[in-house]
């Protein structure tokens, strides 16, 4: 990475109880689109949770922009300044309309100036695609246009840090690309963490993939570097790769697996960000730790 | 000659879109228009940065949300354009809130009309809490854009305090009226707002302490402990009675004091630092 970082996190941990949900975590995020990937119970939550300033970390740092994230009240309002944030699930009071809701929102952004603030109102709602629905009723919105929403609302003032959490989940394929089109204009001037289960998504829209397991960062570097971590561990074959860690029959008739011993008739496969996915949690959760691979 | 014909034009046309040329310029260039694709191309490039910004203005003003009647009453009476933003956003609290505070209220009522006293107890028992409730219910929220609000720069005990006030409007005023036009309970509708203002302010000191649901679970024992002690010593009216209302605004004045100085120390009710 060339520039600075515009969000760094070191050390950062958080335990509830006994249980330790994220265990040291240095990351450094940058311009440009950035994806995290992990199973469930990974920390993912818990890290989204500790780098929008929603909660406070055990052990370790948040830097935003050169803002302690952890620090006193003032920095971690300036934090909050710089941050656009669409959670997992948005409950948008179905009887608001989108400009209230997004009018609402500008006002906990500190957009105190009546005029300046419907202005900017507007410009996100253009942004989205939502400019001639700006007194629709949410009840009535689709469900492709309730997230929209959702995500104007993070763009207000045009944060350095955007975090968005699972934005794709539920979508049709046009709703989809539509929203990854949306994100992928923000990432010349923002740092983007989209959070998601979509390995499609990383490899549609990020730059670069941190995957999260257990707690600690297995993995983080760009998605042409990650994919190639399994370049030669994809077959297609008649029969399965004895000890593969995944493997299933295409449409074609052949065995697709995942790591494992190359069975005998094999051919090469292209690799994809999900396979390399699945080969790297397959080998955490027998080794318990992936040697060589964290960036 | 004929570059110099253009640039005449295109200054008579830049003229003409700043109305700065008279009726019969006016009308020779506009006739002049509807022949000539070029210049009409010339003129709709001048005329965008002119109209834009009030056109923009006009859709502003268009989506600007609408307050409701209340809003826009407090509004007159000084309340600023982001606070009403706010306290409109928090109207899907108003609803609940008064019904919930309507069937309390109500139901005490009804058992006192019926001449009992238990009735009454249970109307001056009742009535006090609604609001402690709503207090406690601005701070404990946990659905309304709790993500959105828990990681935007404006103070969450600010907004916590804005709804407060919002739902203290919602329902103070609806337990009132059902209290006074029922018989049996005249004036008492009334004497129960100084206990109410005890209950809310000690509810939002216990949560500098406590979560929400831990502090209106001690206040309820607290009034309810009271009641009873009143009930058991003497006639239950005493509770709102002359000397016990200058007791009551004396612990008011006395929680307000301490809130002030726990919120300085940076200990804000609810945990909204």
């Amino acid at each position: 990475m060339n520039a600075p970082p515009i969000v760094t996190t070191r050390g950062l941990t958080k335990r509830y109880g006994r249980t330790v949900a994220l265990d040291a975590v240095d990351l450094d995020l940058g311009l440009g689109v950035t994806g995290l990937l992990g199973p469930n119970g990974a920390g993912k939550s818990t890290l989204i949770r500790l780098l929008t300033t929603a909660m406070l970390p055990d052990a370790g740092s948040v830097t935003v922009l050169g803002y302690h994230a952890t620090g006193g009240a003032e920095a971690r309002t300036a934090v909050r300044r710089a941050l656009g944030y669409v959670p997992q699930e948005v409950a948008i009071p179905r009887s608001m309309t989108c400009a209230s809701f997004v009018d609402y929102v500008a006002v906990l952004k500190e957009w105190t100036d009546a005029h300046a603030r419907r202005a900017e109102v507007l410009r996100v709602l253009d942004l989205v695609g939502l400019g001639d629905r700006t007194s629709a009723k949410v009840r009535t919105l689709s469900g492709g246009q309730r997230r929209r929403l959702a995500l104007a609302q993070a763009f207000l003032g045009s944060p350095s840090f955007l975090v968005l959490d699972e934005p794709t989940t539920g979508l049709d394929p046009e709703q989809r690309g539509g929203l990854r089109a949306l994100v992928s204009q923000r990432a010349s001037t923002a740092a983007v963490l989209v959070a998601t289960h979509q390995t499609e998504d990383v490899a549609a829209l990020c730059d670069r993939v941190v995957v999260l397991a257990g707690g600690r960062v297995r993995y983080e570097g760009t998605v042409a570097d990650f994919v190639a971590t399994c370049r030669d561990s994809v077959w297609l074959a008649g029969t399965a790769a004895p000890g593969a860690v995944q493997s299933w029959r295409t449409a074609g008739g052949d065995m697709r697996s995942i790591g494992g011993r190359r069975p005998v008739d094999a051919r090469s496969a292209e690799p994809t960000v999900e396979d390399a996915y699945l080969l790297m949690l397959g080998a955490t959760s027998r080794d318990g730790v992936v040697d060589g691979v964290s960036a | 000659m004929t570059s110099t014909t253009e640039h005449e034009n295109a200054e008579l046309l830049a003229r003409y879109v700043e109305g700065h040329t008279d009726a019969a310029v006016s009308a020779s260039v506009e006739a002049h228009l509807l022949g000539c694709p070029s210049c009409r191309a010339v003129v709709a490039g001048l005329v965008g940065p002119v109209v834009d910004p009030v056109w923009s203005r006009v859709r502003a003003e268009i989506a600007a949300p609408r307050h409701s009647v209340l809003i826009r009453a407090l509004q007159r009476c000084g309340l600023r354009a982001g606070d009403a933003a706010l306290l409109d956003a928090s109207r899907s609290l108003h609803g609940p809130w008064a019904l919930a505070s309507f069937l309390l209220t109500a139901s005490a009522a009804l058992a006192s009309w019926s001449g009992s006293v238990h009735g009454l107890i249970a109307y001056l028992t009742i009535a006090p809490l609604v609001p402690v409730l709503g207090v406690v219910a601005a701070f404990a929220l946990p659905g309304f854009l709790a993500d959105l609000t828990a990681t935007a720069p404006y103070s969450m005990l600010r907004l916590a305090l804005l709804r407060t006030v919002a739902v203290v409007v919602a329902t103070v005023p609806v337990s009132v009226v059902v209290g006074a036009v029922i018989p049996g309970v005249g004036l008492l509708a009334l004497a129960w707002l100084t206990p109410a203002l005890v209950l809310c302010l000690l509810a939002l000191v216990v949560m500098t302490w406590w979560p929400p649901r831990a502090a209106a679970i001690g206040v309820i024992v607290l009034w309810l402990t009271v009641v009873v002690l009143c009930a058991g010593a003497d006639d239950v009216t005493t509770v709102l009675g002359a000397p016990a209302q200058l007791v009551y605004l004396v612990a008011a004045a006395a929680a307000a004091v301490l809130l002030v100085a726990r919120v300085r120390s940076s200990h804000a009710p609810g945990g909204t630092a």
